[in-house]
């Protein structure tokens, strides 16, 4: 960090060079910790892509280094702006403990809300909403599959359940595996009846009641309430352990709560856990209560025979009205083996003979009910239904990346509904087939291998679908491999429908590439030329773990990716890496213009960094006051074959050794950036000496502008660059427009960056605001980020290699050049194109209309 | 391919070991994974394996003294030391007792892979 007593004190200089010297110095270090801390974090979403082993210790060392970071970047922000932004650090150590909390307790229940709708849950709330409902969730969120949207009751809630009942010293000793058998038993039992017997507190009770109420359940307004334990169904799967009460009226909705929750601590799950040796975990559990469904056909789909081994067929169990039948197995139902690919042959099929089914009792429950005579001996699932089914139980096997155990009902309407997915339990010797399935894949061509980079890990196939254009967004066929130029926010709502996505140009660490994570859709990016390679219409299969594209679609190796027990996704690192990744880096301040755009607002270290660096550029941004430039006389001016008078501020070098003169020339700059933006700036025929041809109303114009007038005499004197090797700081007051560039140029990308600033004018507002819009063309055609405000111009880009950074200071030179008189000629809105895309084409040098000339 | 190569895998982070397993078996090798190195040790002693995976720095036992006594008992095997950053001048000094090669944390799956077919023979 700098120390601001050794600026001061070590050079012999005038005081007011030496604070700006000071300010910029400051400023440039902010962006350095700025941007270290964003690639910390992006550092994070690379190791999430699935292609690095990591451990905790890596998690534990990158979170030290970005609280290192954030600290010094508002230790810095604060030089900048005067103890102006003390607050913030108030801000940062609330986020650090909340960041340690996380990081050092094995396991924590977070908090939350008491309750959640279904619609609002991902698997990311896995702590909050259990796995079951968290993953019912994500059926519906992430791959908008139909389930049955209620609401639960979280895990905070189970916790505020169990303390203000005060049941913690009978449940702690359980969990921990105290007692013996019998002792256990006994305890278990008393438990139960305690929980019973316990008061749900007011306010949950209350948020309870609203959901009820609220829910769109109008057709019976009974309910199945479900559990949806911590733990349960992942790793370790506590299947049919837990209880699940049917036909729910509203009315008795708290003691079906109560009931549920106890069954999380029956004397078999207790004797489960023990065995598993997993006593240390807390044990919580969330509650579902979905609207209750009186299906036509229920079943459970299996997407993979769990005694075949080839992963080639699903098996499907179905019965007439509620599942139970088929989940229990205690009479005949049908039974299908069918193909996994498209047209879904049936393999084999057993339709059993239904005489009962179960279905809603008058009052609250189910019973059992005579199946009619006619409905017996057929079969309960017609073809069509079949094959959506199958296909939505692929979807949900691919983005698990497991297979997958799915309990399902039709209703009346015909409609497929989900009530719940898992990860099939497969018997060992399955593994043993992954080399020769992975094999196979090597009879099949390949087309991309090695380019580019793993942005999202897994392995995905279909047919290819080049989008160009956002229009080309709504033909996107869902299954298809998605590939693009450029990775890019916009296509970020198409993801989910892809099966894999392949681009051009992109990071792994951009926006793009964490929405492929979030959908778990296997993508390469930075291949340079997928886009000449992986035509529209070409079926391929992309192994995001290998980095190929494969020609054709390769079955096997889509397989060979689901017998992996755990999905890395599912693992307790990454779990733990998601989770603190996305607690520093939410991002709640994201409008600057916003009345909440304060440090009362900054929750996460990334609002911090955003807030601190907005606060810092506009500071910068508000260019240099006069009274700062009071010893301008003293300083090195430059000498250049245009009338610029632009002076020199060296940071550091910026101006080669041994210079003393008080005026050099171009020869003796070594700030690369400014050297650029100079030479561009004065090749002939950019900088326009001949008198504009003014028409009357512009010529006018300029004298009748009272504003303009009264801020003449500050802007001539602004021109000033501030610079070290790397880094300028270039204010430019041109005639009565004002240009400002900030900008860093490093061979590290992630250094690198520009802020263009063009304000102002002569002319009358109207040409003004064309000049910023021929700006605006040109700057988004180069790939800047605009904005558009008026007659002020803000453009940005960053992070781009060396030699493109170069083209862009190249080109902010000859835009400076170009528009020092463009507001003149820009006589109506037309004029924006013509004179946009002639800079655009090269032939800035004829600064005039064609008739004109 | 030539017969199987054998690869055992040490690690007390399980985490290392499962996602070392799924992808070294992709190349077709046979594996043997432990998070107990005394347990891994007295494994060696039933069966040599062609490469060694260990961590530098383990609870049980240290990855440099699980070195030195699969070296005495097979000095033909290779053995990759991982390490965390923090490490790697040990790692270094492991190199001198015999160790193949070492490739410190977070790296990436396929380097290991690389690493591990280089030292077999079998460069990708």
């Amino acid at each position: 960090m700098i120390n601001p007593l050794k600026i001061f004190w070590g050079r012999n200089k005038n005081e007011d060079e030496l604070s700006l010297q000071f300010l910029f110095r400051t400023f440039r270090e902010l962006l350095i910790y700025n941007n270290k801390a964003l690639d910390l974090m992006a550092d994070m979403g690379e190791k999430l892509s699935g292609d690095y082993l990591f451990d905790k210790q890596y998690i534990e060392s990158i979170i030290n280094q970005l609280e290192d970071v954030v600290y010094k970047i508002i230790y810095d922000l604060n030089l900048i702006t005067p103890k102006k932004h003390l607050h913030l650090f108030d801000v940062f150590e609330k986020a650090k403990i909340d960041i340690r909390g996380e990081l050092n307790s094995q396991f924590t229940l977070p908090k939350g809300e008491y309750v959640y709708s279904i619609s609002d849950l991902t698997k990311e709330m896995t702590d909050l909403a259990g796995e079951k409902m968290a993953t019912l969730g994500e059926l519906a969120n992430r791959l908008d599959l139909n389930v049955s949207k209620g609401f639960i009751i979280s895990t905070y809630s189970f916790k505020q359940f169990i303390e203000y009942n005060r049941l913690e010293e009978l449940v702690a000793p359980l969990c921990e595996g105290k007692f013996n058998q019998e002792v256990m038993e006994k305890k278990a039992k008393e438990l139960k009846i305690k929980i019973m017997q316990a008061k749900i507190p007011p306010e949950i009770r209350k948020s309870i009641h609203k959901k009820l109420s609220s829910c769109k359940n109008k057709s019976s307004n009974r309910w199945a309430v479900r559990s949806s334990a911590v733990g349960e169904d992942s790793q370790i799967s506590y299947a049919g352990q837990y209880i699940t009460v049917l036909n729910v009226p509203s009315s008795q909705i708290e003691s079906a709560y109560k009931e549920v929750v106890a069954s999380l601590f029956s004397p078999q799950v207790i004797t489960y856990r023990n065995e598993m040796g997993i006593k240390q975990q807390e044990m919580a559990m969330a509650v579902g209560c979905l609207p209750m469904l009186s299906p036509v056909v229920s079943g459970v789909i299996y997407t993979a025979d769990p005694n075949g081994l080839e992963g080639e067929e699903v098996i499907i169990s179905a019965c007439w009205g509620l599942g139970k039948i088929v989940v229990d197995g205690e009479m005949e139902v049908d039974q299908y083996k069918v193909s996994k690919t498209s047209p879904y042959t049936v393999l084999w099929q057993h339709i059993g003979r239904k005489t009962k089914q179960y279905a809603l009792a008058k009052d609250s429950g189910i019973k059992l009910v005579p199946v009619p005579d006619q409905k017996q001996r057929i079969s309960c699932l017609d073809e069509s239904r079949m094959h959506e089914l199958i296909e939505g139980a692929i979807r949900i096997e691919q983005y698990m990346k497991s297979f997958q155990d799915i309990e399902w009902s039709i209703d009346k309407n015909g409609h497929i509904v989900y009530l719940q997915a898992r990860s099939l339990q497969l018997s060992e010797k399955n593994e043993l087939d992954k080399n020769r399935l992975v094999t196979a894949a090597k009879n099949y061509p390949v087309i991309l291998k090695d380019k580019g980079v793993v942005a999202s890990r897994g392995i995905g196939a279909g047919t290819v679908f080049q989008v160009r254009t956002e229009e080309d967004t709504q033909y996107f066929p869902r299954g298809a491999v998605l590939v693009l130029k450029h990775t890019s926010p916009r296509m970020s709502k198409i993801v989910p429908l892809a099966s894999a996505v392949v681009t051009d140009i992109g990071a792994v660490t951009g926006h793009m590439a964490t929405i492929c994570r979030e959908f778990r859709v296997p993508t390469i990016v930075d291949t340079s030329h997928a886009t000449q390679i992986l035509k529209t219409g070409m079926e391929v299969t992309v192994d995001a773990e290998e980095n190929i594209v494969y020609q054709g679609i390769i079955k096997e190796l889509l397989t060979a990716q689901l017998i992996e027990k755990i999905p890395y996704e599912e693992t307790y690192e990454f779990k733990l890496l998601r989770r603190l990744l996305k607690k520093v880096s939410t991002l709640h301040l994201t409008d600057p213009q916003s009345n909440e755009f304060d440090p009362a607002h900054c929750r996460t270290f990334h609002d911090i960094i955003r807030f601190a660096h907005e606060m810092a550029v506009r500071k910068i941004a508000q260019g240099i006051q006069p009274r700062q430039l009071s010893f301008i006389h003293s300083l090195t001016k430059l000498k250049l074959n245009i009338p610029l008078n632009l002076t020199v501020i060296d940071t550091g070098g910026g101006i080669k050794k041994g210079i003393s003169s008080n005026e050099i020339s171009l020869k003796e700059l070594s700030c690369e950036p400014l050297l650029i933006l100079l030479k561009a700036l004065t090749a002939p025929g950019v900088w326009q000496y001949q008198p504009v041809n003014l028409d009357f109303k512009g010529f006018m114009s300029s004298f009748t502008s009272n504003r303009s007038s009264q801020s003449l005499p500050d802007r001539i004197n602004i021109n000033l660059a501030i610079i070290s090797k790397e880094y300028i700081n270039l204010n430019l007051g041109l005639g009565y427009h004002f240009n400002m560039v900030d900008g860093n140029m490093s061979d590290d990308r992630n250094n690198n960056y520009i802020y263009f600033r063009f304000f102002g004018g002569v002319t009358e507002i109207s040409r003004r605001t064309r000049r910023v819009k021929v700006l605006a063309r040109i700057l988004e055609k180069n790939d800047f980020s605009v904005e558009l405000k008026g007659e002020l111009i803000i453009a940005r880009i960053k992070k781009i290699d060396r030699p493109q950074m170069e083209d862009k200071f190249r080109l902010i030179g000859r835009l400076i050049g170009y528009t020092r008189q463009l507001d003149v000629q820009l006589r109506n809105e037309n004029d924006i194109d013509l004179f946009a895309n002639q800079f655009l084409n090269g032939e800035e040098s004829i600064l005039v209309k064609p008739e004109d000339r | 391919m030539n017969k199987t190569s054998s690869v055992m895998i040490i690690d007390d982070e399980p985490i290392v070991c499962k996602r070392l397993r799924s992808t070294l078996e992709k190349a077709n090798l046979e594996i043997e994974t432990f998070t107990d190195p005394n347990e891994a040790v007295k494994r060696f002693s039933e069966k040599l394996f062609n490469v060694l995976i260990t961590d530098l720095k383990m609870k049980e036992m240290d990855g440099i003294d699980v070195l030195k006594l699969v070296k005495k008992v097979s000095p033909e095997t290779k053995v990759i030391i991982i390490t965390g950053v923090a490490t790697v001048e040990k790692a270094k000094e492991a190199l001198k007792l015999g160790a193949y090669d070492f490739i410190a944390k977070p790296f990436k799956l396929s380097q290991l892979r690389n690493l591990v077919m280089k030292g077999i023979g079998l460069s990708e």
